[in-house]
């Protein structure tokens, strides 16, 4: 039977796009034959309002972009104008700046897996992720007041130093935490329904995401060692111990949906292990402003920074004019790259496909529209 | 003209002037919709021709000259007059206007310094390396004395040097981080790529700078796929036209944007589809 | 308790009323009306237990309110009234390019698939609304009504969302007819009879001699036969034809208020109606597990709703506990597992009844 391709348009408003996002899809009956992604609905233009605040303004603003990955946004931005200014930061804020790095991470992966079961149809796992999500976001809280939008970590320092019985507390909620991730493995990792959806799905060969920019768990998903905590290490990262995790294709083929997710789950233990090397090792005195400027002038001259964000490689262009506004700051977000190779590896699957390859592409619509 | 254009502009004047009786009894709901509608824009778009328009452009010339004879005074040193303006608006503006002027006159001698040849070059340095071996394989590609920070290339020669970055065993560039568009003043754009290779984990940044009149850069989407959005990205907001892209569009914009929102004299439209772009007050603090 | 003893019963007690005909109407009209307010008791009941069910599965408390206020009542029982009060006083929406008349019809013929097949559900000895001597195979046909329902509201609603859910639901709910159908065959074949009452009455004495435990092959046709009643009610792990992540709401993406309420009191009245058949066909229906222990109209009622409203709870928990199956997952299911299955399970219990007894 031959007929016409019938356009149908996922989004704006869909409940699977984690966002405004928009898919033009071009379908055969269930069969997904193209996908036009539009982007821009929440385009805010963060770097034209970028040339107008000074350095430390532009923090919050980079909060908003990825905003449930704050932290590590911050600790981007904050990285790229050290360098930039030559600041060396103290001990115990780069201890500290570690630590709620990868509390972040833990906390944006287990959003992302629990949104990504629930792409699937189950609903339960993701309750049971953000709860523990909360209990991150209740020391976040302690920290610095703010549950989603910190503003945490400053040029030279940190808005805060940690409150009185923050490391014990972390300790607790690592030590509850760690038995809940063989939970979530039972209940959905393993789950017979979700390896069907996900295994041998979406499958996205190294070169294909070398190619088209895709970082973080996902390019590490398809097989590639590539993290920049390890491979260019910022920071304090090389002094902890931990594995990079890469796809092994254990339920089906390497780089398939079930890796990316599997992925970020043992990149969630790999970040618990980070958080407990850094407490132990966190220096208990130490004043957090201690190296914060006076006045962010940075030299004349442009950067090129980036560092892993929970979603991949971050990168900050920031050009300096010598004056307290940057003349021009760009950030190359993680996600962007990767929502753009979704044609490339959800054509010709069924409808359903498509929702598990974008969710397990986890991809943040306010970094990408920026 | 159709005649019901023709009505509307009749009734339009006829309430303009005060009768809205002879409006208000027109049977035709939708021409009576759309008369009401055309009033209140004409009345909307007249009174400002009044009231603040015509008033605006006095004091506006007015100031403007103080301003810039200001500006140039104080670019010669003497800070004296503006100091003693009474007016503190006018007082900042004077002063961000003056931060401003001194700012171009410095990015000029900063550029100067910049051409300047540099003698003691790192040349482990990845972009120093391939500087030299781009001047190996293509003589007249390098645009800019060879450096530290990044590798000017002129636009023509762009496509063959990143087919031989990605192919050429030794640079091996399979990706591409990022792409920044940037308004570098002097009316010049800049497209910087910042290329990265996972197999041998070096990392060097190209410059390709382009007039900004007629922005014209080759299209590396081909050859790294990442270069697509990227490059959408920055024509959207640059408009630097990335020739042989399959599918320029804008990307974060709409279709029927106009202007380049991140060159630095970018003026936003006055309507979008008829809605009046509110202006942003200038505010300067002292 | 059937229409005919009503009838009875009415021209006695109404002896002053001489016309048949308004007599056999107040017959009709009492059962139907009890049926009815059944139909949202249940919803009402249902929606309180996969509420709360669902909150204790996922570490959650579920509705709550501490006390008889406005606010949801103690332990949150006031939720499923105040919800129904809500979706009544909805804007009742229609989209502009909706076919209007498909549009309203459907619901209505989703509901009346439900109301009727209640009529051959037996509660216990007595209590049954027409005792039809074709009474299974009467719920299965009725059952099916509802596809048309949901086939007119996705092509009605003018979105292609809809649409999407709307065929889904179609191939999905003709699809698993057959296998349920041929479970069936299993409990004609055993039991004798189509009769529901009959059915009943073969499985006597004790839990032992109910169908499902009567031979290997009944056994697995209960299973059979339950994933696809679950399947047939586009319940999840099956409700692919709503797929909220995917197809935004499927077929009743573009209804609200009442409208929507009237698919969604829809759904749990087939949930009831198939557990109803479950328990009937393969699990005595109001028949005590012991024997003559506890046995009586009373007790019966109690068997049979315990019995049903167990199966209905393991409907929720497979709702709260699996991800959802994509559709050729789904047909393959039905078409290469379910169906041969059914097939040999009738051969079987053929074989059995003959060899074994």
């Amino acid at each position: 039977m031959d007929g016409d391709l019938m356009t149908i348009n996922m989004g704006p408003n869909h409940p699977a796009t984690h966002g405004v996002l928009r898919l033009k899809c071009q379908t055969d009956g269930e069969i997904i034959s193209g996908i036009t992604p539009v982007i821009g609905y929440l385009h805010r233009c963060f770097e034209k309002h970028s040339e107008n605040v000074t350095y430390e303004q532009v923090i919050p603003y980079v909060d908003r972009c990825d905003y449930l990955s704050s932290m590590t946004m911050d600790f981007g931005y904050v990285v790229a104008v050290e360098k930039l200014m030559n600041i060396e930061v103290p001990e115990k804020v780069e201890y500290i700046r570690v630590v709620m790095a990868e509390l972040q991470r833990i906390a944006s992966h287990l959003l992302a897996l629990g949104v990504y079961g629930m792409d699937m149809g189950a609903f339960t796992p993701m309750l049971y992720m953000l709860k523990e999500r909360e209990r991150i976001l209740d020391l976040f809280e302690l920290t610095c007041g703010a549950r989603l939008l910190y503003n945490y970590m400053w040029v030279g320092g940190l808005s805060h130093d940690l409150p009185r019985g923050f490391v014990e507390m972390t300790y607790q909620f690592l030590d509850q935490f760690e038995p809940k991730i063989d939970e979530y493995d039972n209940v959905l990792s393993n789950n017979k329904i979700f390896v069907e959806r996900t295994a041998d799905i979406g499958v996205l060969p190294p070169d294909v995401a070398v190619n088209y920019g895709v970082t973080g768990p996902n390019l590490r998903a398809s097989g590639v060692k590539w993290d920049l905590r390890k491979n260019e290490a910022y920071s304090i990262y090389d002094r902890f111990d931990f594995e990079v995790p890469i796809g092994e294709g254990i339920k089906g083929t390497v780089g398939d949906c079930w890796d990316r997710y599997y992925v970020r789950m043992i990149e969630i233990r790999e970040s618990v292990k980070i958080v407990r090397q850094a407490l132990a090792k966190m220096p208990k005195d130490g004043d957090v402003h201690k190296a914060v400027p006076k006045k962010i002038r940075p030299p004349k001259g442009s950067i090129y920074s980036r560092t892993e964000s929970s979603r991949g490689d971050l990168g900050y262009y920031i050009i300096s004019d010598g004056t307290p506004t940057p003349s021009r700051v760009k950030m190359r977000s993680p996600s962007f790259a990767s929502l753009s190779a979704i044609s490339e590896i959800s054509e010709g699957w069924m409808m359903s496909d498509m929702i598990s390859v974008l969710g397990s592409l986890d991809i943040v619509l306010g970094e990408i529209d920026r | 003209m159709t005649d019901q254009e023709k009505q509307i502009q009749e009734y339009v004047e006829k309430g303009l002037s005060g009768d809205m009786a002879s409006v208000n009894s027109i049977e035709d709901r939708i021409l009576r919709g759309k008369v009401k509608a055309a009033i209140v824009k004409a009345k909307r778009l007249g009174g400002k021709k009044e009231s603040s328009q015509l008033k605006k452009t006095d004091a506006r010339s007015s100031t403007d000259d103080i301003i810039t004879k200001l500006v140039d005074e104080g670019l010669t040193g003497n800070m004296e007059n503006i100091n003693a303006l009474d007016d503190r608006v006018l007082r900042a503006k004077v002063k961000s206007a003056l931060i401003k002027a001194k700012k171009q006159t410095v990015k000029k001698s900063d550029k100067t310094n910049l051409n300047s040849p540099n003698l003691d070059l790192n040349k482990d340095n990845p972009n120093v390396k391939f500087a030299e071996l781009i001047q190996q394989k293509f003589p007249d590609a390098i645009q800019c004395e060879i450096n530290e920070e990044y590798i000017g290339i002129k636009p023509d020669y762009w496509l063959n040097v990143a087919r031989w970055l990605k192919s050429d065993p030794a640079a091996s560039f399979d990706s591409l981080q990022c792409v920044t568009g940037t308004d570098i003043g002097e009316s010049k754009l800049d497209s910087r790529y910042n290329l990265h290779s996972m197999k041998l984990g070096h990392l060097i940044e190209i410059r390709i700078e382009v007039p900004i009149e007629n922005p014209k850069i080759p299209s590396i989407e081909q050859i790294w796929r990442s270069g697509d959005w990227f490059e959408r990205e920055t024509y959207d907001m640059y408009g630097i036209k990335y020739e042989g892209h399959r599918d320029l569009r804008r990307m974060l914009l709409p279709e029927d944007w106009e202007g380049y929102p991140l060159r630095k004299d970018y003026q936003e439209q006055e309507t979008y589809h008829g809605i009046i772009v509110k202006k942003i007050k200038e505010e300067v603090w002292d | 308790m059937t229409v005919d003893w009503l009838y009875t019963t009415f021209s006695q007690l109404f002896s002053f009323i001489e016309n048949t005909d308004l007599l056999f109407l107040m017959s009709a009209i009492l059962p139907i009306g009890i049926i009815v307010s059944l139909m949202a008791a249940n919803a009402i009941v249902m929606v309180y237990a996969e509420m709360k069910i669902s909150a204790f599965m996922q570490d959650r408390v579920g509705p709550m309110g501490q006390g008889p206020g406005l606010h949801a009542g103690k332990f949150g029982i006031l939720q499923p009234i105040a919800d129904p009060i809500k979706l009544l006083l909805k804007e009742d929406t229609i989209p502009e390019v909706a076919d209007k008349p498909l549009f309203i019809l459907a619901p209505f013929i989703i509901f009346l698939g439900a109301i009727i097949g209640f009529l051959a559900v037996p509660f216990n000895e007595n209590v049954i609304v027409v005792d039809l001597n074709i009474g299974i195979f009467y719920i299965m046909a009725v059952g099916s009504l509802a596809v048309i329902g949901l086939i007119l509201a996705g092509w009605s609603s003018n979105n292609k969302w809809s649409l999407y859910g709307g065929m889904r639901s179609a191939a999905q709910i003709i699809s698993y007819e057959i296998p349920a159908g041929l479970c069936v065959i299993v409990i004609i074949m055993l039991a004798g009879s189509l009769n529901m009452q009959d059915i009943i009455h073969y499985q006597s004495g004790g839990m032992l001699n109910w169908i499902i435990f009567s031979n290997p092959f009944s056994f697995v046709a209960f299973f059979v036969f339950f994933i696809c009643i679950v399947a047939e009610t586009n319940r999840g792990p099956f409700d692919i034809s709503e797929a909220e992540s995917e197809l935004v709401g499927g077929f009743h993406t573009e209804y609200s208020g009442f409208r929507w309420s009237i698919f969604f009191l829809s759904e749990y009245a087939n949930m009831l109606i198939v557990a109803f058949v479950a328990a009937t066909g393969f699990l005595g229906g109001w028949q005590s597990p012991f024997q003559d222990f506890m046995t009586g109209p009373l007790w019966g009622t109690f068997w049979m709703l315990g019995k049903v409203f167990s199966l209905l709870f393991v409907m929720i928990w497979f709702r709260w506990t699996f991800p959802r199956l994509r559709v050729d997952q789904l047909m393959y299911i039905c078409w290469k597992v379910f169906i041969p299955i059914s097939l040999i399970n009738i051969f079987g219990v053929g074989i059995w009844t003959i060899l074994i007894g």
